[in-house]
């Protein structure tokens, strides 16, 4: 009896592809008008800096939020009945079944958006090729000009003057809220990313509100206990993976 | 094959128990026909046996391996055709290119085969068929994939009349020694000649778990005019122009076995099979 068998996994991979390729069709397609009208918006600010701003800023938002919708919809296969039974009556081990969504929701993911990205930029130096003439193509592009913009923020900068470990603790909190969404697909059939968000959007200022008094008395002075900290937030998202995992295994046709 | 031990299982809580220590066996190469009245638990029965549901207690097992477990060994040999389904958007070629390779014994010329049965093509696009298409090809597959174990819940349900012939058609000739068929319906009518063995369940017990060779041997079913003594019978069930009655099979004539009639008179006589057994035995120590 294997729970993971590399061929399995393949042909569980394929059938996701091409069940799904219409919404992976679709997600390319929202992305890449997304990222289009991002460009687009982004040409009408005339200041340099406080275009590419923008620009970064709603790119990286669209990159943050449609990551998170994608994890919420991991688990997505059993929100019906009919679905269930089809996915859990698929001759593959649960693992398998998991590892596949997980693999598709995030690498899958990664890679629609940063091609949607690069045909949004194609289309943004085509347009600007056109209307402005080849030397405004430059220019006009967030990707060539992303490593002159980065010197514009000095957050992590400054944060890591106070806090050498800060960088870390970002991260470790995006797989922690990452991690939450994949437990929401878990355990809302319908609507996981939006309950999610809601969710988080009441409880988190709850906590955080008394977490900086904390910070400033302890961590501040305590770099490697910030480091610990991090460290812990990670051990808690693969944590809330490994139960999204585990109920998803418990999940019965009712 | 498929051993079930003294499982219970109820929806929400104890209150709504389905089955309370409830057993059943059923050996393979033979159609089973699992029969009960609305709500008496036939859907959660196949549910359990395909490992989709877990029993409160006691164990569902196939060919000896918990069923709940979901192993992927285990599930490339069972395969379930829900009353309700979902096919994808695409064409059947793909359909089959992507689930087939799950299936160790999988035959393409089995598929085509009960396509041609079903009157249907091989190039077929899934989103464009009615529901009565879509079930024929998905029982064509499920047939196909040659698993030791087809669960089949109302399987004739959406089917037009033609269908349902070519339904038993199909069935009988994807049928083999190896082969376990549980087919929980309530149309008696569209499998009355498919069957091997009949199994009549009322929540946790079942009323009768006789093959339909011993079941012709112990009960006759006549049908008598008004006015004719039913005095004999062991179920008496009023019809036009007389009555349906279920007799113990004295004489050793066989008649056709009439599951609705049988249905109704395990239900109002829950002991018939064995009053018939007894009746029986009496014929033969002393005959008239």
């Amino acid at each position: 009896m294997t729970h993971f068998s590399y061929s399995r996994f393949c042909s569980v991979l394929r059938r996701d592809l091409v069940e799904h390729r219409r919404t992976y069709v679709a997600f390319f397609a929202v992305l890449f008008i997304a990222n289009t009208l991002t460009h687009f918006l982004g040409n009408a600010i005339e200041e340099l800096p406080l275009r590419f701003f923008v620009q970064l800023f709603c790119v990286a938002a669209i990159q943050i939020i449609g990551s998170c919708y994608a994890l919420s919809l991991v688990y997505a296969d059993i929100d019906t009945k009919e679905r269930r039974i089809s996915n859990f009556m698929l001759p593959a081990s649960n693992l398998e079944k998991a590892a596949v969504r997980h693999l598709l929701a995030i690498l899958g993911f990664q890679l629609v958006f940063l091609m949607s990205y690069l045909c949004s930029e194609l289309i943004n130096a085509l347009y600007t090729l056109v209307a402005h003439g080849a030397g405004a193509v430059v220019q006009n592009s967030l990707m060539l000009q992303l490593s002159e913009v980065c010197k514009l923020f000095t957050f992590y900068a400054d944060l890591e003057e106070v806090l050498p470990a800060a960088p870390y603790l970002v991260l470790a909190c995006h797989l922690l809220a990452c991690s939450l969404y994949i437990l929401g697909s878990a355990f809302f059939r319908k609507m996981a990313f939006v309950k999610v968000t809601a969710i988080m959007l009441f409880v988190n200022p709850g906590i955080f509100l008394n977490i900086p008094a904390f910070f400033n008395n302890f961590f501040l002075s305590h770099p490697a206990i910030l480091m610990l900290y991090s460290l812990f937030i990670v051990a808690l998202a693969v944590g809330v993976v490994y139960f999204s995992y585990r109920r998803y295994c418990r999940i019965q046709v009712l | 094959m498929i051993e079930v031990k003294d499982i219970s299982f109820g929806y929400g809580g104890k209150l709504n128990a389905v089955f309370k220590d409830f057993s059943l066996s059923v050996a393979p190469g033979r159609i089973y026909g699992l029969l009960g009245k609305n709500g008496t638990g036939k859907s959660t029965l196949l549910y359990l046996i395909a490992g989709l549901l877990r029993p409160v207690k006691g164990l569902v097992t196939v060919d000896g391996v918990e069923s709940q477990r979901r192993l992927p060994e285990t599930l490339q040999d069972i395969f379930i055709v829900p009353e309700e389904f979902e096919l994808p958007k695409m064409t059947l070629e793909n359909y089959v290119r992507i689930n087939a390779p799950f299936y160790p014994r999988f035959s393409w010329d089995d598929l085509e085969r009960n396509l041609r049965d079903f009157e249907l093509p091989t190039t077929l696009n899934l989103g464009a068929l009615s529901m009565g298409q879509k079930k024929k090809v998905y029982m064509s597959f499920a047939l196909a994939t040659n698993t030791k174990l087809l669960l089949m819940d109302e399987p004739t349900n959406g089917l037009d009349i033609p269908a349902k012939g070519q339904f038993r058609k199909v069935i009988s000739s994807s049928m083999n020694d190896e082969r376990t068929i549980l087919i929980s319906t309530h149309q008696v009518g569209d499998v009355n000649v498919l069957l091997d063995h009949v199994m009549i369940v009322e929540r946790s017990r079942l009323l009768a778990d006789c093959s339909t060779a011993e079941l012709s041997e112990l009960l006759s079913f006549e049908q008598r005019p008004m006015g004719a003594s039913t005095e004999d019978a062991l179920f008496a069930y009023p019809y036009i122009g007389g009555h349906l009655v279920v007799c113990a099979n004295t004489e050793g004539q066989e008649t056709p076995l009439n599951l609705e009639l049988l249905f109704n008179a395990v239900h109002a006589v829950p002991n018939l099979l064995e009053t018939a057994r007894q009746a029986k035995k009496n014929a033969a120590y002393y005959p008239h």
